[in-house]
């Protein structure tokens, strides 16, 4: 039997020691702490923005009562109104005029807001590209780790067989190599079951920081989706209601311009129903997910907190040999499990 | 007109040429802030943060939701400092996980620490200035607005007063300044396009004042291909690449009336009897674009000034 005695595992890396994988589970740990309070600050801003939108666009509208009671004045051709309109032309044409500066002021403050809007939906990009990064990161860590552990797995096993062998009674070798063998495999097996238990806790660390990461980055999108397409939508109206007030400022009397401005308003009608879509859904995340995200995240600390405590300072012969066995069978039904889906396939 | 992302810096750029090449003075929005307004538009500048460049096509300008845009961005990046602006690192880390998103977020810290620099052209001013306080008071008010069309129009009128009970709607300050009532705002932008002795009249009456000077400049428009001049003036103009500025005053100090625009009717028998009426029209243009104003202004027997720019 070829004896691994001296012989360098092939690890991808260096095995972890447990203050270093003390340090990436506090480093994640780190990162989701700072990615909630991202993503808290995040629906909060974008709650506001979305509210001040709404009330901006809202009031942008209003103008359309002043519009239409302007028309209707026209319109009247009763002898009062008639009358009434010979004395009060120049205030009609003096509140039309204000009405189409006022509007101007207000179609500015709407696209600031807007452009407020666009510049946070390229920070929420940017959050959930770094959010996915992270998921790549764990994925490719998992993977690091648990080809590691099924090598260890595998040393152990052997060293284990290698050892069994020396401590029976036909070794072939003098008592003296047999016992300074066996003192070598010993201190080996030793060696690479704290590998194989490092690698294992390495590779559980990667697998539990996958969910609470995944749901940071899901909702970080669900945040930068919402924000995207309502900034195309109301942009949209907004353009358009600036170009029709731009044409009043030129034909401020003409009814047909004034018409034209009214569809206008009703365009931004439009965006504001989808603003208050998007309103609500921000507040379903401020309520439910926010709050549902920040436990999860402080369960799967503590949980990790558990694991790396209990598990690590003490590894028997008989739990290495146990855990290697446990590992190369998980690996095994894993590489069954992928035969039967290709089958499938 | 929508202008293709590879066409916008070139258009901005020859605007820009031919805005220097005519040196607009005082009477005209000010020179800076219409540059300043070009370069921020510019994609080398804002990357695609302030597309889509609309082109209004009766004046050949920039259209007025483009403009809007960079106004809003100067709004906000005035709301914060260089130190607020998103650091390298959070551009870096973008440019390396998504390149487009990190040239967007590059191009609006570039176009923000831009525009809390300079101001550019805005869609409506007024800003009142006390011109003398003795041994009459005259106010000087000046009106820029964006013009429907796209065109950047400035509005100046210095009104007279004898006595500082007699102001109207103007207000003396006591460091020296002056303010107006905001109807006068109202006033000037409902008549920014009457006749301009209409406009003289009318601000005499809401102004209280005598009006000693007015005048009305506007920076376009801006033939190109695709933008084509008024059928009155040669086609060939709109084959290369033409900008107009016109300028109208009617003041006391304007001893000889003079007329030099060919798209305005000749009223100069029209002027006051106290004041003259000037009217003017100046091009910069690329040189085959050049020789034919030179050509038409000698058809029209009218001495038009062209300054020739580009190749």
């Amino acid at each position: 039997m070829a004896t691994l005695l001296n012989k360098l595992p092939n690890y991808r890396g260096e095995a972890p020691s447990q203050a270093e994988l003390h340090e990436k589970r506090e480093a994640i740990h780190e990162r989701h702490k700072h990615a909630l309070a991202k993503v808290d600050e995040l629906v909060r801003t974008q709650d506001e923005l979305g509210k001040a939108l709404n009330g901006e666009l809202k009031n942008l509208k209003q103008h359309e009562k002043t519009l239409q009671e302007l028309e209707a004045r026209d319109s009247d051709d009763s002898m009062w109104a008639g009358l009434v309109r010979r004395f009060s032309a120049r205030s009609a044409i003096l509140g039309r005029k204000s009405v189409a500066e006022a509007l101007l002021r207000q179609y500015e403050v709407a696209s600031t807001r807007l452009r407020q809007a666009t510049a946070f939906s390229d920070e929420l990009r940017l959050t959930a590209l770094e959010l996915q990064d992270q998921v790549d990161q764990l994925h490719q860590s998992r993977v690091e780790a648990k080809g590691n552990e099924r090598i260890a797995a595998r040393r152990v096993i052997q060293t284990e067989l290698e050892l069994g062998g020396l401590e029976g009674e036909e070794h072939g070798y003098t008592e003296e190599e047999a016992a300074r063998r066996i003192d070598q495999l010993t201190f080996q097996l030793r060696s690479e079951s704290l590998n194989l238990e490092l690698f294992r806790a390495s590779s559980e660390l990667a697998r539990d920081s996958l969910a609470p990461t995944r749901a940071l980055r899901d909702t970080v999108m669900e945040l930068h989706e919402g924000m995207s397409g309502y900034v195309m939508n109301a942009s949209g109206a907004v353009d358009s209601a600036g170009r029709r007030i731009q044409a009043l400022g030129m034909a401020a009397d003409a009814p047909l311009v004034v018409a034209e401005l009214q569809e206008s308003l009703t365009e931004l009608g439009t965006a504001m129903e989808v603003t208050a879509a998007y309103v609500e859904q921000t507040q379903r995340l401020l309520t439910e997910v926010l709050p549902d995200l920040s436990t999860r995240i402080r369960d799967e600390v503590e949980n990790r907190n558990l694991l790396l405590t209990d598990e690590l300072h003490v590894v028997s012969r008989e739990r290495a040999k146990a855990l290697a066995d446990r590992a190369l069978q998980a690996d095994a039904e894993a590489e069954v499990d992928a035969w039967l889906r290709e089958g499938e396939d | 007109m929508l202008l293709e992302p590879q066409r916008s810096g070139p258009y901005l750029r020859a605007l820009a040429a031919g805005l220097r090449a005519l040196a607009p003075h005082g009477d005209f929005v000010p020179l800076a802030e219409c540059l300043t307004l070009l370069e921020v538009l510019h994609p080398e500048l804002s990357g695609d943060l302030l597309e889509p460049a609309r082109v209004e096509t009766s004046s050949g300008l920039p259209g007025f939701a483009w403009i809007a845009r960079a106004r809003s961005e100067q709004e906000l990046a005035r709301q914060g400092d260089d130190r607020s602006d998103m650091d390298d690192r959070s551009i870096q880390r973008a440019m390396e996980l998504e390149p487009q998103l990190g040239a967007r977020l590059q191009a609006r810290r570039r176009l923000h620490r831009r525009l809390r620099r300079d101001s550019i052209v805005p869609a409506s001013r007024l800003i009142t200035a006390v011109h003398r306080l003795s041994p009459t008071i005259d106010i000087t008010l000046t009106s820029d607005r964006l013009a429907p069309d796209g065109r950047w129009v400035r509005t100046r009128c210095t009104a007279s007063y004898y006595s500082r009970h007699i102001l109207g709607p103007v207000h003396l300050l006591e460091g020296g300044g002056a303010e107006v009532d905001q109807g006068v705002l109202h006033l000037f932008g409902r008549h920014a396009h009457v006749p301009l002795l209409a406009l003289r009249e009318q601000l005499a009456a809401g102004l209280g004042g005598r009006i000693v000077r007015l005048s009305r400049s506007s920076v376009g428009p801006f033939w190109f291909p695709g933008v084509p001049p008024p059928e009155t003036a040669p086609a060939a103009l709109g084959q290369g690449l033409c900008l107009a500025l016109s300028t109208e005053v009617v003041a006391e100090d304007v001893h000889h009336s003079r007329h030099l625009d060919p798209f305005m009717p000749d009223e100069t028998e029209l002027a006051p009897p106290d004041a003259g009426l000037f009217r003017q029209r100046r091009f910069a243009a690329t040189p085959a674009q050049a020789r034919a104003v030179q050509d038409w202004a000698r058809a029209l027997d009218m001495d038009l000034q062209v300054v020739p720019f580009g190749r």
